[in-house]
């Protein structure tokens, strides 16, 4: 039943903030106004459940999926009327929620741990998936983890869902230490606690040296 | 099976009295080995509990002294290498057991497969069925088969008028057939079909051996409903309210159970009231799936209780007829209306009640599976982890799975560095975990051999000292990743108790075992051990070969200490800083 429920309340959000841009829209600009809104074609049979997005120095994008894969997209603006390019640079990994790129490695967040993935050979794929930082789960299924957001000082930000459903089907739990939580992971993989209190805090981001996340609601 | 299933009968094997004049190829035996790379080699110690063909040349079929009809029949059994025989439903209807270890294509000939027709004329084979996949085990090991069987059907006249059918065969615990009709004897059966017939067992084709032959029949009519009425109130609560003060907005007689009654989908509450004709008497188990709420009285006593969609009940019932009332509630509209109700009993398989068209399979999800590539496939998930088939799973939270283009899987516990588990057959079933916002989890899509998840490195005072009880708060363990080789497999790296070390997992050459090599790079400590398997039974079959609870082997060159701890059997292996250790798995 509590399934049902859970998946009801999504589809109620859809159906309720489309109706309120259309009649905004006459009114008040949309984001498409201001940043084009531009789908890209994908190769047909590819699912790509993008949690994560990177930014690479070469003009490249890389996406994380819910499907455990990185991919890496070349030409992403589709200059010259080309269509992008797929790499597969990674797979395997466990619903990847966050990308972040830095020094030439490619940091996620799986459920239960930091990564760094590493194209050791050169062959355009990752073949080093180097554990920074694992964290205990429970193993319920809203124990997912988002991030990571690189620091200035190199250090990293994840953040953990709790889990829920023992007590009220919608009430959050943190059944095993540092669900509810925000991590600062040192590239050394040492972590420092850093704040508690959150139940499903997503959307990271670090602006002017303060970090901010959007829960759930609000 | 559930626990509340009727429980099964055994054949004896204490001697031979429950087979119809013996052939003299088949003896009782109490224990049984077979080098899995020798051919046709079997050999029996004396006692009892095993039956054993061991034919010098030719040999012949077995038949019971037990007739069947509609039957579940499990049993176990364990080939010798290059051996071949078959269970003969009533027999005439052969499920074929064979060598068919480490095959990659399987036919109707090989283990598990339904063997053929026969057009003796023609000298030409049809309606033979592949297993799905290849499930089998090497020779040597006991492996397991399960079959629900129904007999054919005949007439007042002996016309036959519906076929006979395998329900289910499974193989190891994978389903290889489901309602598969067969239109007559396979090749090697006769031809007179019939309503009950003997087991019988190959024979003439090779060394094999039986154990824990069990079955259940199942001979009994079916329970029937009968002159049910309807009745549909409007109701705006989740559980019906007090019918009794409510007056039916419609009503009617119906000659079958289903919601399709009515056209509402929200918002109504059905009530069945009618007749359960019990052909025998016993506990009976009912399952109530309310797409909504519902309860089950008969006689005017609860069975099942209200509640939310799927639950059961138990009800002792004499023979004869009983009063039954069925309730079905369902509030809202956006989920599908849904009511069946099956019963389970003494003779009786589980039956439905209800018109099949009133639970709605379209609702099923989408299947998610991940196949063996050409390259290794990893696939980090959680698993859920069983000791023994039958027993609770515990989830694994850090594990990952990989699987070979060889058709060998593995899910490995990346927090402790511990092989969980080991199949063939297919990779990963990935539907719990992707489908819809999913659980994060992924199952076997094979035959699974469960391993163990407790750590398997661990610092020992002297080789008597017993294995540590794992303290997971305070892990020693410090797990690092794993790099990929050019070949896509990976290597684990892992810390702990101040030792460095590397562990790679990778079929063999002959692609039909995986081969373990665990290297110990640094360490600050002494005495530090790999327990490479623990169970109930070890056994040395050679000087480098040892059966583990007779389910698989494990190869090394390196000589280990096998133990009695804690109850248990344990083979240790000591890990020297800058050593090496290697051994193999066989199943």
């Amino acid at each position: 039943m509590s399934r049902y429920l859970l998946y009801i309340l999504p589809v109620l959000l859809w159906n309720v903030l489309p109706a309120q841009s259309q009649t905004g829209s006459k009114l008040l600009p949309t984001e498409n106004d201001y940043y084009k809104i531009v789908t890209l074609p994908l190769p047909e049979g590819l699912v790509l459940e993008v949690g994560g997005l990177a930014t690479l120095p070469n003009g490249s994008i890389a996406a994380s999926t819910r499907r455990g894969e990185v991919w890496v997209i070349e030409n992403p603006y589709m200059h010259n009327g080309q269509y992008p390019h797929y790499r597969r640079f990674a797979s395997g990994l466990h619903e990847i929620l966050g990308l972040a790129y830095k020094d030439g490695a490619l940091y996620l967040a799986q459920r239960g741990e930091l990564t760094k993935l590493v194209d050791k050979d050169g062959d355009g794929k990752a073949d080093l998936y180097e554990t920074v930082y694992a964290w205990p789960l429970s193993g319920h299924y809203h124990e997912y983890s988002f991030g990571p957001i690189v620091a200035p000082d190199g250090s990293m930000y994840v953040t953990c869902n709790v889990a829920f459903g023992d007590q009220e089907w919608w009430r959050g739990e943190s059944r095993v230490p540092w669900r509810g939580w925000t991590l600062r992971i040192t590239p050394d993989g040492q972590m420092e606690p850093f704040a508690t209190g959150m139940r499903s805090p997503c959307g990271i981001g670090l602006v002017d040296g303060e970090l901010f996340y959007g829960d759930n609601p609000g | 099976m559930a626990a509340h299933a009727q429980s099964h009968q055994t054949i004896p094997l204490n001697d031979l009295s429950a087979f119809r004049t013996p052939p003299s190829s088949w003896a009782i035996a109490g224990g049984i080995s077979a080098d899995p790379g020798k051919n046709h080699d079997l050999r029996t110690e004396a006692g009892t509990g095993i039956l054993a063909n061991l034919p010098v040349s030719g040999g012949a079929d077995i038949y019971t002294q037990l007739e069947h009809g509609d039957i579940d029949l499990e049993l176990e059994f364990m080939m010798a290498n290059g051996s071949n025989s078959g269970i003969y439903l009533q027999g005439k209807y052969e499920i074929q057991l064979l060598d068919s270890w480490g095959k990659e294509n399987v036919t109707f000939g090989d283990c598990g497969g339904v063997y053929e027709r026969w057009i003796e004329e023609k000298q030409q084979g049809y309606e033979g069925y592949a297993p799905r996949i290849n499930a089998s085990r090497a020779p040597g090991l006991w492996q397991k088969m399960e079959i629900s069987f129904a007999a054919p059907r005949f007439d007042q006249y002996g016309r036959k008028v519906s076929n006979a059918r395998l329900l289910r065969v499974a193989l190891n615990g994978v389903t290889l057939h489901e309602n598969l009709e067969l239109t007559g004897p396979t090749r090697g059966g006769g031809s007179a079909e019939a309503t009950r017939g003997p087991l019988r067992i190959q024979g003439d084709h090779g060394p094999v051996a039986f154990r824990n032959i069990r079955y259940r029949l199942l001979d009994n009519p079916p329970l029937q409903l009968g002159e049910l009425k309807w009745e549909q109130f409007a109701t705006t609560t989740d559980f019906a309210p007090d019918l009794s003060t409510l007056k039916p907005k419609a009503s009617g007689k119906t000659k079958t159970l289903t919601h399709e009654v009515t056209n509402e989908n929200s918002q109504f509450t059905l009530r069945f009231t009618g007749k359960l004709s019990v052909p025998a008497a016993g506990n009976y188990h009912f399952d109530l799936q309310a797409y909504g709420s519902g309860t089950l009285h008969i006689d005017g006593k609860e069975i099942i209780g209200k509640g939310w969609w799927f639950r059961s009940g138990t009800a002792n019932l004499s023979a004869g007829e009983h009063q039954v009332e069925i309730i079905y509630t369902k509030k809202e509209s956006w989920w599908p209306n849904g009511l069946g109700l099956f019963v389970e009993g003494p003779g009786i398989r589980r039956q439905a009640l209800h018109v099949e068209s009133s639970v709605p399979l379209g609702q099923m999800a989408r299947q998610i599976f991940l196949d063996f590539e050409s390259k290794p496939v990893l696939m980090r998930c959680f698993i859920d982890f069983r000791r023994h088939p039958d027993s609770a799973a515990h989830r694994i939270t850090h594990a990952i799975s990989v699987g070979f283009p060889q058709r060998l899987a593995y899910s490995y516990n990346l927090s402790t560095g511990t092989l969980l588990q080991v199949w063939k057959g297919g990779f990963l079933d990935a539907t719990p975990m992707w489908d819809d916002r999913g659980d994060g989890s992924s199952q076997p899509n094979g035959s699974v051999i469960p391993l163990s998840d407790e750590p398997q490195l661990a610092v020992l005072a002297t080789s008597e000292t017993p294995w540590p009880i794992f303290d997971k708060e305070n892990s020693p363990f410090r797990p690092r990743g794993y790099e990929l080789d050019d070949n896509g497999q990976p290597t684990y790296q892992y810390e702990a108790y101040g030792f460095s070390a590397s562990d790679k997992i990778i079929p063999t050459a002959d692609g039909r075992q995986l081969e373990r090599t665990i290297t110990c790079k640094s360490s600050g400590q002494s005495n530090l051990y790999l327990r490479v398997v623990s169970g109930k039974e070890i056994k040395a079959v050679s000087a480098t070969l040892y059966l583990v609870d007779g389910t698989y082997f494990i190869e090394t060159a390196a000589k280990p200490l096998l133990r009695n701890s804690g109850g248990q059997q344990e083979l240790l292996l000591p890990l020297g800083a800058g050593t090496s250790l290697t051994y193999q798995l066989i199943w």
